[in-house]
């Protein structure tokens, strides 16, 4: 019995070694210079620094021709903690292809929301320009952790599915505050290569909106009166679209989302964000290029503080090579609606080394 | 700065998210230069904030109350706040009131308006333009 245990165990082993045929490993990282100059002249007007941004180490391995892990670590600066850095696993994915280009994915993922969220999230040598949309840090619920069903490059129009149910934005990595799971439904489709149109939807119910966990893009905005968080139930709606176009001279994207919060205290909140970057590739290696970036975040949200920016970015790509860019952007950042509670009007200039290893 | 405050508003409702979203609104109809806004979650310190604006002789132009509070409620509040000036403008915006409670004060000329919540900022300045245009 002991001896049939023993051959066993042994068949297995070599089974999952030998099946272990392939791991990439990636790493991604980024350094940044940045001068900021508030024009309303609040304390300290004038900023000038360098970055060391994020680090990103990316590992795939493929158990077999069904079988994949992707998983994905972060280290950053984090101002508070005892090292002044902090580590994340940004994502950690099992996958399996149960049929052609249908998947199953289960664990910790990008939640497929527009495009920039879905395709670059982290690595910034992949980004045609230096920062994400204003968005990701108050509307984009990030990441998500839980069951993903996917499918890739169906029919002549390559079209593409998301249906994920997860924990959602009040969770951390290792629990939930309520017994509602959150439900994203994505689609696009990519008529050539170049171009990929999408949109989605994204459901959360959160029971104590003052409950933040690690996948929403921000922490629960505290009331500017007592400072007390907003602890009743909250409703969470995200509609998005996109239009992405990267071709050999031609870049554009357009990112838009429609959020809708609701409380019982202050009804129906509405929000948006609309990102719109254009790029001109003069050269092999010299990409021009200008960014619209607006968010406005409605009075009577409890979940994202008021708030109204508009971004204008003029920036310029060296491409080096596939791993290996320098960017540099001059922009204005101002309100663009009556926001009479906070002001912006400030002037940033930014340079980005990002490579990838 | 103090010095060129001559008015006041006072706002008082237990949730403070309520209180929030009358800052961003009030702010857009008062001239927050010459007027000091002034929010409270519990009603005693409202009254007790209203005693200091009167000793400092700043003009109190109108209180907003919501009605059901801890320790006392908006009828009570207002009733209190009149007995010190009576001829201040005091607005009810609840969503739970007590009806008859809020009769009685209609019925004594206590209360100027009441608006319910969920309330819409058009409507909330369709009351209160005219108390604040009044005093300018």
């Amino acid at each position: 019995m002991r001896h049939s245990f023993f051959i066993i165990f042994i068949f297995c082993c070599g089974y999952s070694f030998s099946q272990r045929e392939k791991v990439v490993v990636n790493g991604y990282g980024h350094m940044n210079y940045n001068y900021n100059n508030d024009l309303n002249k609040t304390a300290d007007p004038t900023l000038s620094y360098f970055e060391l941004g994020e680090h990103d180490l990316f590992v795939n391995s493929y158990f077999n021709d069904r079988i994949s892990f992707l998983g994905e670590f972060v280290v950053r600066y984090t101002k508070g903690t005892p090292t002044y850095f902090s580590a994340s696993i940004e994502r950690a994915r099992l996958k399996f292809d149960y049929y052609k280009n249908h998947s199953i994915i289960a664990g910790k993922i990008h939640t497929p929301i527009n495009y920039w969220n879905d395709v670059y999230h982290h690595g910034r040598v992949f980004f045609p320009s230096i920062d994400r949309p204003t968005a990701f840090s108050y509307l984009v619920p990030l990441h998500n952790l839980g069951l993903q069903f996917q499918g890739q490059n169906l029919g002549k129009w390559n079209f593409g599915y998301d249906v994920v149910i997860g924990n959602g934005i009040s969770a951390t990595d290792a629990s939930d505050d309520n017994l509602s799971p959150a439900t994203t439904v994505a689609f696009h489709i990519k008529p050539t290569d170049n171009w990929r149109i999408g949109a989605s939807y994204f459901y959360d119910y959160l029971s104590d909106a003052s409950v933040t966990g690690a996948h929403s893009g921000h922490s629960t905005a505290p009331s500017h009166i007592h400072g007390d968080k907003y602890k009743g139930n909250l409703n969470y709606h995200l509609i998005s679209q996109s239009i992405a176009y990267f071709g050999d001279k031609h870049e554009f994207l357009n990112e838009f989302s429609y959020n809708i919060t609701h409380t019982d205290t202050l009804g129906y909140a509405n929000n948006f964000s609309n990102y719109t970057y254009y790029g001109y590739r003069i050269k092999e290696k010299h990409v021009p290029y200008a960014i619209v970036d607006l968010l406005s975040i409605a009075e009577n949200d409890l979940f994202t503080y008021h708030y109204d920016i508009m971004r204008l970015w003029l920036g310029y790509r060296h491409e080096f090579s596939e791993t290996l860019n320098v960017k540099a952007q001059v922009g204005y950042s101002t309100n663009f609606l009556n926001s009479s509670h906070s002001s912006t009007n400030s002037i940033d200039f930014k340079v980005q080394f990002a490579y990838g290893f | 700065m103090m010095d060129d405050l001559k008015y006041a508003v006072i706002c008082v409702d237990d949730d403070p998210h309520i209180l929030q979203m009358l800052s961003f609104q009030l702010e857009k109809i008062i001239d927050t230069k010459c007027t000091l806004l002034e929010y409270f979650t519990i009603p005693q310190d409202a009254i007790d904030n209203f005693d200091e604006l009167l000793q400092e002789q700043i003009d109190v132009i109108f209180i907003l109350v919501d009605f059901q509070m801890p320790g006392m409620n908006g009828a009570q509040l207002i009733r209190a706040i009149k007995l010190k000036k009576p001829d201040i403008a005091c607005i009810m915006l609840s969503g739970q009131a007590n009806t008859v409670q809020v009769a009685e004060l209609e019925q004594d000329g206590l209360l100027t308006c009441f608006v319910h919540k969920p309330w819409d900022e058009a409507t909330l300045f369709q009351v209160l333009n005219p108390i604040i245009t009044s005093k300018s």
